[in-house]
């Protein structure tokens, strides 16, 4: 088997708050492969975008990587001076945000902002960037890019500041892009187009993706993989397949419980009864205990790891000891 | 009167216009001095005969008491005043926001240290300062445009360095990390031009308030040495003959006035302008 492109190895993030030290990030590990899709997926407040900023060490100085590694073509990035670190950001891992209005400068045109980067990671003329830019602007399908390049952020849509973070991002031809929930700000249909425009990419160019979301429906529709992650921990790490049609652990069930189905009774939501516990207060033990349905005297006595219980298929969870492991039950597929 | 955005951002840019349009006028006018003021505003008259004369067809704002013309002497002092003025704002302005922008952009021990040098600045009353170096030191254009520019850089620094820290943080600067791009590269091309409006503003409020500091000085006795007429050694002049001879203080008296004015009008409208809560102009997302 081929080197995986990322290795994320019990990622540790630190950060210091009122209630004292906060692991935000505590043992993630995940990996992911040259042009796999893999969704990060879980509530607010679990640790997704700081996992995501993490790998390009966006967390310093407010928060610290206190353990852990982060391998990109089997070189840790942690030990990176920033000249080299500035290096892999852009060119070789991109990366986009969820507000896209916010995240393009308001003061400077699509075409300027394009042409910094590329100037940034490539020595080109200016008559180059400039056609490179509008190449850009073109791959990733925004309407009339020989204009669009002198409009500013604020001419234009939500949806149109988001093809021009991805083009952006892709400015320096990485290999991975991490997107975190690029498309929350954007309008259902809006949505659908990003999606597409983000499989035709990765299909064209064998780009890997790294997509963050809380939406178990975005990543249902893009990922080949999927980690659940609840209180900066992975809780199960399955294929896409797999979770929706076999989820284990209860918390994975309870998100797909969660999704609201076309065909439920109007006004009843399966809502998943309290609040992930704050990241500087956890528990020594199980950390969903509190809010899990199916706990047993075990949970609160010891922390479950991470084990693989079948194919590709990882559970954090105690339950499914049992000697019956429970099955995917009615209303837990997509 | 309420105003909704738009309504205030209509009258900024009416308010705007008008005082920016007089403040060139009245720079123009400053300019020409040679060419537009009727006398030599150094030249004596004949001691008594010419002596405080009431304006009139000859003298349009009168003489004072060494019979010089009053009205030449306001269009040469506009030259004193607003020279001072537009150089204090352009060197403090520039000095504050080098020291904002590395404080803000640096953060930590840097940040630290600047900032307590700026309290420690506020903390002397200006007016001391600068009678300190300008008594010490004989007065002059050049001096007095160092001293208050050394004396008034500080709240500069302080908006430009509030204002980078929350742009610094925001979600455009990081996508620009995440891109690699080079920290002074962001510094210069991201942060600074967003961190302008601020600037330009706190600049333009301040070539009034040193116009005022300018006139005081030299009411004092401590500005541009005579006989380079200036409106506050002007003002000082005419008190003593106050208020039988009142044009000889009123003229400069007025001119000061007007003249900070038009420069505090028109820094408001700018910041009405320029302050992103203050309203959109239309269109965009």
């Amino acid at each position: 088997m081929t080197r995986p492109l990322l290795e994320v190895d019990a990622l540790q993030v630190r950060f210091m708050t009122e209630l004292g030290p906060a692991h935000a990030v505590d043992g993630v590990s995940f990996q992911l492969d040259a042009g796999e899709i893999l969704g990060l997926v879980g509530e607010s407040g679990c640790g997704k975008s700081v996992t995501a900023r993490a790998i390009l060490r966006l967390v310093e100085p407010a928060g610290a990587i206190v353990g852990g590694d982060v391998r990109f073509e089997g070189r840790s990035l942690l030990g990176l001076t920033p000249a080299e670190l500035r290096a892999v950001r852009g060119k070789q891992i991109g990366m986009v945000f969820q507000d896209p209005v916010a995240s393009l400068n308001p003061v400077l045109t699509c075409g300027d902002q394009l042409r910094e980067v590329l100037k940034a990671h490539h020595t080109c003329t200016a008559a180059e960037a400039q056609e490179r830019a509008i190449q850009l602007l073109r791959r990733v399908r925004l309407p009339d890019p020989e204009r669009q390049a002198g409009s500013y952020p604020h001419q234009l849509s939500g949806g149109m500041c988001q093809r021009v973070a991805l083009a952006l991002a892709l400015a320096g031809e990485p290999r991975l892009l991490i997107a975190d929930e690029p498309t929350t700000a954007l309008d259902v249909t809006v949505q659908a187009q990003l999606c597409e425009l983000l499989l035709e990419l990765q299909a064209e160019t064998g780009l890997a993706i790294l997509l963050i979301s809380h939406d178990l429906g975005l990543v249902a529709g893009l990922a080949h993989r999927v980690a659940i992650l609840y209180a900066g921990r992975i809780v199960e790490y399955a294929p896409t397949a797999r979770i929706f049609s076999a989820p284990q652990h209860p918390y994975t069930r309870g998100l797909l419980r969660a999704l609201p189905a076309i065909d439920a009774e109007p006004g009843v939501f399966a809502a998943i009864p309290g609040t992930v516990p704050h990241p500087a207060a956890l528990p020594a033990y199980c950390r969903f205990h509190a809010r899990c349905a199916e706990r047993i005297a075990r949970c609160e006595h010891e922390d479950p790891v991470r084990r693989a219980i079948g194919p590709e298929h990882d559970v954090a969870c105690h339950v499914d000891l049992d000697p019956a492991p429970v099955a995917g039950r009615p209303g837990g597929g997509p | 009167m309420t105003l909704g955005p738009a309504g205030v951002r209509r009258h900024a840019r009416w308010t705007l216009r008008t005082g920016a349009a007089l403040l060139a006028v009245w720079s123009v006018v400053a300019l020409l001095a040679p060419v537009l003021a009727p006398y030599d505003p150094t030249a004596l008259g004949t001691l008594g005969a010419d002596s405080y004369r009431a304006p009139g067809r000859t003298h349009p704002l009168g003489t004072d008491e060494f019979g010089r013309d009053v009205w030449s002497r306001v269009i040469w002092g506009a030259r004193v005043s607003l020279l001072i003025g537009a150089g204090v704002a352009l060197l403090a302005s520039t000095l504050g926001a080098a020291v904002g922008l590395v404080a803000g952009a640096r953060g930590g021990k840097v940040d630290g240290i600047l900032m307590r040098a700026v309290d420690l600045m506020l903390a002397i009353p200006r007016a001391y300062l600068v009678l300190l170096v300008v008594g010490i030191l004989r007065p002059s254009l050049p001096l007095l445009v160092i001293v208050l520019s050394a004396t008034g850089w500080m709240q500069t620094a302080r908006v430009v360095r509030a204002a980078v820290r929350e742009i610094a943080a925001g979600p455009y600067v990081e996508a620009a990390h995440a891109l690699g791009l080079p920290p002074w590269r962001i510094l210069w091309r991201h942060i600074l031009p967003n961190a302008a409006a601020p600037l330009v503003v706190s600049a333009t409020a301040m070539v009034g308030q040193t116009i005022l500091v300018e006139n005081a000085l030299a009411f004092l006795g401590m500005g541009v040495p005579v006989p380079t007429p200036s409106w506050g050694a002007m003002v000082e002049e005419g008190r003593k003959v106050f208020p039988g001879v009142w044009w000889v203080s009123v003229a400069p008296g007025v001119a000061i006035a007007c003249t900070v004015l038009l420069c505090n009008l028109t820094g408001d409208a700018l910041r009405d302008l320029l302050d992103p809560r203050a309203g959109e102009s239309g269109g965009g997302a």
